[in-house]
């Protein structure tokens, strides 16, 4: 169940990134979809068990999977650096293109 | 020797941040790092024995140096010595010469790797390098044509994570091994991932305009080393599961006639040009030999 929302986030974002026209709004859609990713890592790094794995006098018990969780931390940095740089990039195309449509773009940059 | 394999990945990044700080040997660093790839790479070829490292367990990073690697590395060498002694007196700044070491150092790391999540890293890092020479220039065209290469690759590799973690889920390890047993579904999206960065035919249409628009040296750059970097992994994967060696096998020479057409069909000057029609050949002749080697 979990897991089918988690894949509708992704396939929405996907869609959002296909078929939205301005560039802002496909870098919104690209933050979804990647959501939906992080969301993926910790729907699995959490199957065998919810408790954080910290090392204590507790009995043991059903710890979650810090493996993926760490992984996703690396992969959420990225993710926002590289769409810090992508609206930069849109920022100075705003300049000439004050619409951002990306057709518009697309036909006054392609030779 | 581990040591040294550690130093040999951490080096180009390391003269790549100093290179700001001394911007007056920018060149002279530039090409030292270059170099200094290219000894390691002769290095690999001398010791013949796979060098195979693992970090922190088995969840962590693991490099395999073959000689494979080492074909792989030496290219990357030669390019990108080829590309400094290019603009050696052409008026680069040093920002283009910290760039291009910065993607020298990540595109090694992307052939040493041989887990899933350290070649993530190291594709990843490879984008923002491109994408930030891509769009040097400035100019409206370098900036659009940067931001399309940045989307393609973001969203490609977002499905490749999708893929890694469901290899995860089956066997508690990113390792390229544990391709074999995972469910079919994690090998298409990897592959997807893989092949978008590797520009081959159908998810590799960015290529060809991104090629063409950027400057002659970055667009050598690209073609000469960028795109391996999504290749050889392909061939790793190919080397562990005997399946994906027919899906290898078609790709390496359908690679090779789009290579053959398609310069003929659009008008691209930096596609057209010789050099990089002969990479292509040269690139799907060395895939085909390498899949034809395999025991």
């Amino acid at each position: 169940m979990l897991e089918a929302f988690v894949f509708a986030t992704i396939l929405c974002g996907f869609f959002g990134i296909l078929l939205k026209k301005n560039l802002v709004m496909k870098i919104i859609s690209m933050d979804v979809m990647s959501t939906g990713v992080v969301a993926y890592y910790v729907v699995i790094a959490a199957r065998e068990g919810l408790f954080t794995p910290i090392a204590s006098e507790v009995e043991r018990v059903a710890y979650a999977d810090p493996v993926p969780q760490a992984v996703i931390l690396t992969a959420i940095v990225i993710g926002l650096s590289i769409q810090s740089l992508m609206l930069v990039g849109v920022m100075k195309l705003s300049r000439d293109n004050p619409t951002l449509e990306s057709n518009e773009i697309e036909k006054s940059n392609t030779p | 020797m581990n040591t040294l394999t550690l130093m040999w990945i951490a080096f180009p990044f390391l003269v790549g941040f100093v290179i700001y700080l001394f911007p007056k040997l920018d060149r002279s660093l530039a090409l030292c790092g270059a170099l200094v790839s290219g000894a390691y790479a002769v290095q690999l070829f001398v010791r013949q024995t796979p060098l195979t490292l693992r970090l922190l367990d088995h969840f962590g990073v693991s490099l395999v140096l073959d000689p494979l690697a080492g074909f792989f590395i030496l290219t990357n060498a030669l390019v990108t010595a080829a590309v400094i002694l290019y603009c050696w007196g052409g008026g680069k700044t040093t920002f283009f010469y910290a760039q291009t070491l910065i993607l020298h150092g990540s595109v090694n790391a992307a052939f040493a790797c041989s887990d899933f999540v350290s070649l993530y890293v190291a594709l990843e890092v490879i984008s923002i390098a491109t994408f930030l020479l891509i769009a040097y220039p400035r100019t409206d065209r370098s900036i659009w044509v940067g931001l399309r290469y940045l989307f393609v690759s973001n969203v490609a590799m977002l499905f490749y994570l999708v893929g890694a973690v469901l290899v995860y889920k089956v066997h508690h390890s990113f390792d390229f091994a544990g391709l074999r047993g995972a469910p079919p579904e994690a090998l298409a999206l990897i592959f997807l991932g893989l092949l978008v960065k590797g520009g081959i035919f159908v998810s590799g249409l960015w290529l060809p305009l991104t090629h063409s628009e950027s400057d002659s040296p970055v667009s050598a750059l690209m073609s000469g080393i960028v795109v391996k970097a999504g290749v050889l992994p392909l061939a790793r994967c190919a080397l562990f599961l005997e399946e994906v060696d027919p899906i290898v096998r078609f790709l390496a020479s359908e690679r090779h006639c789009w290579a053959c057409s398609m310069p003929c069909l659009r008008k691209m000057p930096n596609e057209c040009s010789p050099f990089t029609r002969f990479r292509s050949w040269g690139l799907s002749w060395r895939l085909q030999k390498l899949v034809a080697s395999m025991p």
